[in-house]
């Protein structure tokens, strides 16, 4: 077994949390997303690769409920979600983190997880919870900044835990390390491997030697579609992604 | 001045606070014993008015929704109140119907426009209209076939003898000193309830919506509920505040919907500073004052002037009077500060 694949509890074996059957989104007569078939198992943690463009991060926005399918189904744990809210999404267990900090800026980190840690109808102690997480995530010291005066980092650390506090089931990542610095990007991903002792997860990214870092099983987009499916090294190989994706040189 | 929509809002308010509400309930108490009834019946108004815009900065400020036709709630509390108490002579019945409706029409016209999904804009414009689709439909009601009960609507002319509110136990209708003292705890009681608000999930909830809403969606909180929820009880402040208009006056009229009246209520709001619910309050007062010193010293232009300081605003002090000069109080005593230090330094 792949050394990589080790690192998940369930990667191989786990039940289907996530399935996506012919998921497809066009703007105009553009297709972003071109029927997509994807399935993820309980336990992973799947990174999306891809040329700018892809269709990643439309994908992920269709899953977490911001945009809606134009047709196709995703199914979690066996519920059809398409078209639904993201409200509703996030109530079946769906957390994302965009590309782009996507916080409430006006408020501290404080408040931030507070309202992340109340949207859990089962949390009731939010601010033992607020003081938890941001000791697992380290983001303790800055609990009192107004999230607006933080680095681009930090921020992002704050939507990750915003995320971490609403429990979910799954957990979407887009562009987790962008912007960090070598030991920030480090420390994204010893979170992102603690996170998955309890959800599921997938991150989009470009960084290779961050994916290399957590990735069991990697999905390659191109052109809307999936290209490629499989472990690290059989995509790094691949003389196709290294073609449309990652260079000759790579 | 500490800005109430800043994060350590969610926070109880401190002692300073509580002790600036408890001398404001003294002065307000005290106050007729010591000033005329002109000016009583001025102030009472500016707390009538004061609500109204209470009503809208609490919209704009918490959950960051321009509503600029508040107005419509505000008439339709006045017609409410007078068409329930000249038909039935319950006043203090009137006074809830005056809340209710309002709150029941903000519902109905808040659920089109938040499910809907109507940007901001188009909401500030929708409710804009629907006040003056109001105005136009009560101006055109000056026929005798337009009677509710046996109340005429008198088109354009409005509806005079409106009863004051008699509360139960009372042998007749409140004085003016008792409108005065009506008007003002419930100014009061508004903004501290809505202060208080802000410390419970609901009022955190809808300060995070107006903070980013798609995040509070994705973490899984039905914005559309809370943001409805925030309309009808915006709606009921107008309502109550367009009811003790009523009161006050002891007479409604079309022009309680109208553009004038709407605009105005933006102006007080920008001038006081909608981050603040103080602020508003005291934008109210200003302008209200400058509005009757301009009438009463012949110097006219009135929508002028407000024009010409709503453009100073919103160009040069975009936060509003109160956050503006909270902020140079803090320039100031900071830099005292500094000095001092720096001087001790020197010394030392």
């Amino acid at each position: 077994m792949d050394e990589r694949i080790a690192k998940g509890p369930a990667a191989a074996g786990g039940p289907v949390l996530l399935q996506t059957r012919a998921l497809e989104k066009r703007f105009g007569g553009v297709i972003a997303v071109s029927k997509v078939d994807f399935t993820l198992h309980e336990g992973e943690i799947r990174c999306l690769i891809g040329p700018n463009g892809a269709g990643k991060s439309t994908f992920f926005r269709m899953l977490s409920g911001q945009i809606k399918p134009s047709s196709g189904e995703v199914l979690m744990a066996g519920v059809n979600l398409a078209g639904h809210e993201p409200f509703q999404i996030a109530r079946r267990g769906v957390g994302i983190k965009n590309q782009v900090p996507d916080v409430l800026n006006g408020l501290t980190v404080r408040e931030n997880l507070w309202l992340a840690a109340h949207a859990h109808p089962g949390n009731r102690n939010e601010a033992r919870i607020v003081d938890e997480l941001a000791q697992r995530v380290g983001i303790g010291g800055i609990l009192d900044r107004l999230v607006g005066e933080l680095s681009h980092g930090q921020r992002q650390w704050v939507e990750i835990a915003s995320v971490i506090a609403t429990e979910p089931r799954l957990v979407l990542l887009d562009e987790p390390a962008a912007g960090m610095t070598d030991e920030e990007t480090a420390q994204t991903a010893e979170l992102i491997r603690e996170l998955n002792r309890r959800a599921t997860i997938i991150v989009v990214e470009h960084d290779m030697q961050f994916i290399e870092q957590i990735a069991q099983r990697v999905t390659v987009f191109h052109q809307g579609a999936v290209l490629l499916e499989g472990s690290f090294e059989q995509v790094v190989s691949n003389p196709v992604v290294r073609d449309v994706y990652l260079g000759r040189g790579h | 001045m500490a800005q109430e929509f800043a994060s350590d809002a969610a926070l109880p308010p401190r002692p300073a606070w509580w002790a600036f509400v408890a001398i404001s309930v003294i002065v307000l108490i005290t106050l007729p014993w010591f000033v005329d009834i002109s000016l009583q019946l001025s102030l009472s108004l500016a707390f009538v008015l004061s609500l109204l815009a209470l009503s809208m900065s609490f919209l704009w400020g918490y959950v960051g929704i321009l509503s600029f036709g508040q107005t419509v709630f505000y008439g339709l509390g006045g017609y409410c109140y007078a068409l329930f108490a000249m038909n039935f002579g319950y006043t203090g019945w009137a006074m809830v119907v005056a809340l209710a409706l309002p709150a029941l029409f903000g519902l109905v016209l808040g659920y089109f426009m938040i499910y809907g999904r109507i940007s901001d804009i188009y909401l500030s414009v929708i409710t804009l209209v629907v006040t003056l689709i109001f105005e136009k439909a009560i101006r055109s009601t000056s026929g005798p076939e337009y009677v509710v009960g046996s109340v005429r609507l008198n088109g354009q002319n409005g509806i005079p003898g409106v009863p004051g509110l008699q509360l139960p136990g009372m042998s007749e209708p409140l004085s003016i000193e008792g409108v005065f003292y009506l008007a003002s705890m419930a100014m009061v009681v508004v903004y501290v309830g809505l202060r208080l608000l802000l410390t419970t999930p609901f009022g955190r909830i809808l300060v995070g919506i107006r903070e980013n809403e798609r995040r509070m969606q994705l973490l899984g909180y039905d914005s559309r509920r809370y943001k409805l929820a925030a309309f009808v009880l915006s709606g009921a402040i107008a309502g109550l505040s367009g009811a003790l208009y009523a009161v006050w006056g002891n007479f409604v009229a079309p022009e309680m919907f109208n553009l004038n009246q709407a605009a105005q209520v933006v102006i007080w709001v920008i001038v006081g500073g909608r981050s603040t619910l103080i602020g508003p309050i005291v934008g109210t007062g200003v302008i209200q004052s400058l509005t009757v010193w301009l009438g009463a010293s012949g110097v006219g232009q009135v929508t002028l002037v407000l024009g010409f300081i709503l453009m100073v605003f919103v160009l040069a002090f975009r936060e509003g009077l109160l956050p503006t000069l909270g902020a140079a109080w803090r320039a100031i005593v900071g830099r005292s500060g500094a000095m001092r230090n720096a001087r001790s330094g020197h010394h030392g």
